[in-house]
């Protein structure tokens, strides 16, 4: 009897956490158009990938899917361009920017 | 007992799955993160982010007043972000400078149609066939483009590694997005180019409705700009070039494409100046005027 209730307790804690937790959900936003037109993309498992609002974001057959957890390869770019004074993930090198000639 | 400590024992690994299913987790800076956890995204719709901030602000007003090279300045524009290697960039920036030089006729049509609408806004008073001419300058112009750089694109195809070939169809399909948004009429009843005129020249509420309402009687009378055509050759182009063995001579698109953008964009910058003019006062007219000129001597590749 005890054993029954004790599972009966870890299922109950354990399906309430998946619906507590789903209904937490965040759906996260792809990059907009400006954002992949302008800014510098990296490669990762063969294609590139867009560091936007803390993540990682990549296409697949039209789709716009985002790492939940930064792979180390990623960090460790991102890491890098830390290093280089200048550089921002979504700099487009002010090659097209007005602001120099207003 | 013995099975209850046995089921107790798998609670670690439920309260990670129940977690796990809760969907995202913030980005960790851990170098250990596993490529399997990944997650589908809500695709960035409406808008095209135009309005987030300054730079991609700058990119809307480039796009609203450069059309001339249609796809190909896209093309042009994408390159310089792929993240291209070392070893890449000398064959990339030849590639380059001969992709702008073949746009370059096209660029000089379009910096006369834009001198031509700084004149007439400095004058409130527009030379039509000045303009006319000078647009039919740029479609002659932008239609000989698609030919003029299908070896490039070529050399471009065999530069680049099938990633950086899809990061450059996406660029361009993105530069697509922002050139299409920047140049629609509705776009200007929130965030777009009259509302950036208001900001700039600091127009009066009255102002801005008396130059809406003649846009938006204007505009009316000019041809849309197809976008099925361009959807069509977006795709053409993005499959034909992620493809192994790529030939620009044998896409289905011609030239007209680029020579129908140009016409829509420019005469839906004219409609606008056109209809902004005669509502300014002649200190605004004279720096807006100053600034069109600018638009029209700046060069996308730095010239």
């Amino acid at each position: 009897m005890k054993t029954i209730m004790s599972l009966a307790i870890l299922a109950a804690v354990s399906f309430g956490t998946v619906r507590e937790a789903s209904a937490q959900v965040v759906v996260e936003v792809a990059p907009p158009a400006a954002y992949i037109a302008s800014s510098t993309p990296e490669y990762y498992e063969g294609r590139p990938v867009y560091y936007y609002n803390n993540y990682w974001y990549y296409r697949d057959h039209g789709r716009w899917s985002y790492y939940r957890r930064e792979p180390a390869f990623l960090y460790q770019r991102r890491s890098h361009w830390a290093v280089r004074p200048g550089y921002r993930h979504g700099d487009w090198g002010g090659r097209y920017h007005y602001r120099g000639h207003r | 007992m013995t099975r209850t400590r046995s089921y107790l024992g798998l609670l670690p690994f439920l309260m990670a799955t129940a977690l796990g299913c809760g969907g995202s987790q913030p980005a960790t800076n851990e170098p250990s993160g596993g490529s399997a956890d990944v997650a589908e995204a809500q695709p960035a719709q409406p808008g095209t982010g135009l309005e987030e901030d300054e730079s991609t602000s700058d990119l809307a007003m480039h796009h609203r007043h450069h059309h001339h090279g249609g796809f190909a300045m896209f093309i042009a524009m994408g390159v310089d972000q792929i993240n291209a290697t070392p070893e890449q960039k000398g064959a990339i920036e030849k590639i380059k400078t001969d992709l702008w030089a073949k746009m370059e006729p096209a660029h000089e049509a379009e910096k006369q149609v834009l001198l031509a609408v700084a004149d007439g806004v400095a004058a409130n008073q527009f030379d039509q066939g000045k303009i006319d001419a000078a647009i039919q300058n740029v479609s002659t112009a932008s239609a000989g483009i698609h030919d003029a750089i299908a070896d490039s694109l070529n050399s471009l195809h065999d530069t680049l590694t099938p990633p950086q070939r899809q990061a450059l169809v996406d660029k361009m399909a993105a530069h697509f997005e922002v050139w299409h948004s920047a140049n629609t009429p509705e776009e200007d009843k929130d965030h777009g180019h009259l509302t950036r005129l208001a900001k700039e020249l600091s127009l009066t509420p009255d102002q801005v409705d008396k130059a809406r309402a003649a846009y938006e009687q204007s505009i009316g009378s000019v041809q849309k700009f197809d976008r099925a055509e361009a959807d069509a050759h977006i795709k053409a182009f993005s499959d034909a070039f992620a493809a192994d063995h790529f030939d620009a001579k044998t896409l289905p698109t011609k030239g007209e494409l680029n020579a129908h953008m140009a016409v829509w964009g420019i005469n839906r910058m004219v409609k606008l100046y056109e209809a902004v003019a005669p509502v300014l006062t002649p200190d605004q007219r004279t720096k807006l005027a100053d600034t069109i000129r600018e638009h029209a001597n700046y060069h996308a590749n730095g010239g």
